[in-house]
């Protein structure tokens, strides 16, 4: 494990535990390593929600589950955390709040109503609390306070300036506590960007060309939604909230045709509603890009926690068979470049495509040192349609050329049953199963575009360590400091269809786990199926939280 | 011969007698009357023996899915509003399958035509009872008779909001095709309910038994009286058609931010690799 102090906020929501991270966050992203994460309940306000804000001096993208320094926002913020507490957690609060610390626990009592009081107004509470970490763990004042200014200069001087005197006298009480942290100073550290994975999807949206979106508000979906919204204006997007998934993606599938790109984002119950449109979008070719955000089901299961249980739903969704494309984004950098790609395989194979994250990756904050996004990815696959045009022209290209009404002389005739070159509904088996032919050679042209794994750890790839999506920080960490194991991370961000360049590896590895965030394996269930092999053990998760990094270690060392 | 016509012919699925026969001649006949160009409209439907209308009219169509006919039609008009777009299909279809889209598209106002035929029962299925089937009528599935109160579309339609609220039968074909080109030059939503036998199915709901319930509105009819309007559309026994109600009202894209002072079709309006940049080197 890396060296790192883990910070975790406790209170209630609406209590600004999100402020404090994300000025946290924003501060030590100038200066250090630093990544955060949040567990809500399901409820607007009130409940118990925390936030960890993990340090270090190496690039981390993980959660620890013991807790160095807690902060306790009122007199029940405590109970749910316990068993994560340590001898050397040292708890802060207000005197009452600490009352519920059993004996035992070093606490320390602080009196940040006080200090706002003192700074002129108790709403700056927050703000002090903000001082006092960024002393207690050595950040630097100065960058701090440019982020208060700007964060509070539209709200005016006497804000700005009580916010700036609430800091200071937080960050003076923090600096003298004598369980003062050292700072990390890593050497050579660039200041970098700190961002959720929906920061990261949306601008990977905006790379691909997004102009439509239609959704309906499903947590952990809908904050992509609200995110395209807010840059609609300076980037052209049509937002439309839909009255249920069923419409969203027939709205998807309606813009594609008109000549929009288009997206909805959802979750798995609200995806599930999808799924006859899935299949529209197989059969008409019409291309689709579909976000599921994942969270624990079945059904309604736990609203706002973490699940990568729904890669089956996903591979599965929709009757009869077509081509599709499956990612899933590990690194935050990955968030722009799935999303964006999407976009661009969607509109190039005429097919529906998915990227399926999950709540742990979209709500966490991670670094980036620098984010690219490939402008190839702008192609349009559009053509302008003539007097003859046909739809679904058998082409050399192995892809009927796509036009859409109004561009051209020509008609474009889209059909759910099935349908001739011209896209009028035929029952000849003949022309059936060309037509079935056509859409399913899709796949084998979709080969040259299969994203290979990120393959890191042990050189001699004979015991391998397979995974996709948001666990990748966690595995990576585990194995990078673990080379004694000996163990190779294979990590998927393409999860379907997958390479068959990774065969040999595969085949002759003399072991495989693979870990995930579900109840079953279904991507060892996957790669057993794709590869014809025996994954041998398999590292499964599925009480809603994602993977701590030290339990994680703690799996693979009883095992190893 | 009329551009919306093909110049081959073509194998029509519907039954011989079949209220959909002088139905298509009427729509092909608004359409050509309106001058409209063939490339320019686009049908959009889902299934059912109405909504394969979009194959025997020589225009654009996207034939999708059962009762998601009006979802794909409002995308399409919002995303390209200088197309004149059709959502066409049955009663089963558009009033069953798809209600929850009409009665948020009604909301939506978006600028096209919401064709309905109504024959009061399933085709395609067979015969089973469809929203708008009167209490009584037996089917293989109602064997004792419908007990289910019928949909009554026009008063929904009101009550929603409908800024253009018509209602046709395809035994008069004239005033039928005046209805559907008012619908296509009405700005924003307009629903048309067309009446028309199903000569297989429904043997109470049959021309003689449309022409003797129905009768047109004449000039007397205020279209902007909604009262008015509303106490035709509650009247089960006469049933009136013509447009029974028509308001002037912004549509969806009129109504939308995305639009305000430029009406631009998505498709034209291209991402510049440009604008991509200032969003990734922020800060």
């Amino acid at each position: 494990m890396r060296n790192s102090i883990s910070i975790v906020l406790s209170g209630e929501a609406g209590q600004g535990l999100q402020t404090v991270e994300e000025f946290l966050v924003e501060a030590l992203t100038q200066e250090t390593y630093v990544f955060s994460s949040k567990e809500v309940m399901s409820r607007v306000r009130g409940g118990n929600n925390s936030v960890e804000i993990r340090v270090a001096d190496q690039p981390i993208q993980a959660l620890r589950y013991s807790i160095d320094i807690l902060f306790l926002f009122n007199d029940h913020a405590l109970e749910r955390l316990m068993p994560r507490l340590t001898k050397d957690t040292v708890i802060y609060g207000e005197a009452p709040f600490l009352k519920s610390v059993p004996a035992g626990y070093k606490v320390k009592e602080v009196a940040f109503l006080d200090l706002a009081k003192q700074a002129g107004n108790r709403l700056y509470e927050n703000t002090a609390m903000f001082g006092y970490i960024a002393g207690l763990i050595g950040v630097s004042a100065k960058n701090s306070k440019t982020l208060i200014r700007n964060r509070f200069a539209k709200r005016g001087e006497e804000i700005v300036s009580g916010n700036l005197k609430a800091f200071e006298l937080g960050y003076d009480l923090g600096t003298q506590d004598p369980d003062k942290r050292p700072s990390f100073k890593p050497i050579q550290f660039k200041p970098k960007r700190a961002l959720t994975g929906n920061d990261a999807l949306s601008m990977g949206a905006i790379a691909g060309g997004i102009n439509y979106v239609a959704a309906y508000p499903m947590s952990p979906g809908t904050a992509l939604m609200t995110l395209l919204e807010a840059q609609s204006r300076d980037y052209e997007i049509l937002v439309e909230q839909a009255e249920d998934e069923i419409a969203a993606l027939n709205m998807v599938l309606g813009g594609w045709y008109a000549g929009a790109r288009a997206l909805t984002t959802t979750s798995g119950g609200g995806f599930a509603l999808m799924s006859e449109a899935v299949s529209l979008s197989g059969m008409t070719e019409t291309p689709a890009v579909i976000h599921v955000a994942q969270r624990p089901g079945p059904a309604t299961g736990l609203p706002t926690r973490t699940e990568q249980a729904d890669l089956n739903l996903v591979l599965y969704a929709g009757h009869g068979e077509f081509p599709r494309m499956i990612f899933a984004p590990g690194r935050i950098e990955d968030g722009v470049e799935v999303m964006s790609r999407a976009f661009y395989m969607a509109d190039k194979y005429q097919i529906p495509v998915f990227v399926l994250s999950d709540q742990y990756w979209l709500e966490s904050m991670s670094q980036s040192d620098e984010l690219h996004f490939n402008p190839n990815y702008l192609e349009r696959f559009i053509i302008k349609t003539d007097k003859e045009y046909k739809r679904y022209a058998f082409d050399q290209s192995g892809i009927s050329p796509r036009g859409i009404p109004g561009y051209g002389e020509g008609k474009v005739k889209v059909d759910s049953d099935e349908h001739d070159e011209e896209g009028m509904i035929t029952e000849s088996f003949t022309m059936r199963v060309k037509m079935h032919e056509k859409r399913l050679a899709k796949f084998e042209l979709m080969r040259q575009d299969i994203m290979e794994p990120l393959i890191e750890g042990a050189d001699k790839k004979e015991d391998l360590v397979l995974s996709w999506g948001s666990t990748y920080g966690v595995i990576e960490e585990a194995l990078a400091t673990h080379p004694k194991w000996g163990l190779t991370h294979v990590h998927f961000t393409q999860v379907y269809p997958l390479p068959s360049s990774l065969e040999a590896l595969i085949t002759q590895a003399k072991t495989i786990t693979v870990i995930e965030n579900n109840a079953t394996g279904q991507f060892a269930n996957l790669i057993q199926m794709t590869y014809g092999i025996k994954v041998n053990r398999r590292i499964l998760k599925y009480n809603g939280e994602p993977y701590h990094i030290d339990e994680l270690i703690a799996k693979l060392e009883e095992q190893s | 011969m009329s551009a919306f016509e093909f110049n081959h012919d073509i194998d029509m699925a519907w039954c011989p007698g079949c209220g959909n026969f002088p139905l298509r001649n009427i729509l092909i006949k608004a359409l050509t009357e309106l001058n409209l160009d063939p490339s320019q409209v686009v049908f959009s439907s889902g299934i059912g023996q109405a909504a394969k209308m979009p194959q025997y009219v020589d225009a654009s169509y996207f034939n999708g899915l059962h009762g998601r006919g009006l979802a794909v039609a409002s995308a399409i008009s919002a995303v390209n509003p200088e197309l004149t777009v059709i959502a066409e299909g049955g009663d089963g279809d558009m009033y069953g399958e798809g209600g929850n889209h009409l009665i948020h598209n009604i909301r939506r106002n978006p600028h096209l035509v919401h064709i309905v035929h109504n024959n009061m029962v399933y085709g395609l299925t067979k015969g089973q009872a469809s929203p708008t089937s009167p209490i009584g009528l037996v089917t293989p599935i109602q064997l004792d008779g419908v007990y289910n109160q019928p949909i009554n579309p026009m008063a929904l339609a009101l009550a929603m909001g409908a800024t253009f609220v018509g209602r046709g039968f395809s035994g008069d074909q004239e005033k039928t095709k005046e209805l559907i080109k008012a619908a296509i030059l009405h700005n924003g939503y307009a629903i048309v309910d067309i009446f028309h036998p199903c000569v297989t199915y429904n043997k109470v709901n049959t021309f003689a038994w449309y022409k003797s319930h129905t009768f047109w509105l004449d000039d007397d009819h205020s279209k902007e009286d909604k009262t008015a309007a509303m106490k035709l559309a509650l009247d089960e026994e006469k049933l009136a058609c013509g447009i029974l109600y028509q308001i002037e009202s912004k549509s969806y894209t009129q109504r939308h931010p995305f639009y305000q002072g430029n009406t631009t079709p998505l498709y034209k309006r291209l991402r510049d690799a440009k604008d991509v940049a200032k969003l990734f080197n922020k800060d």
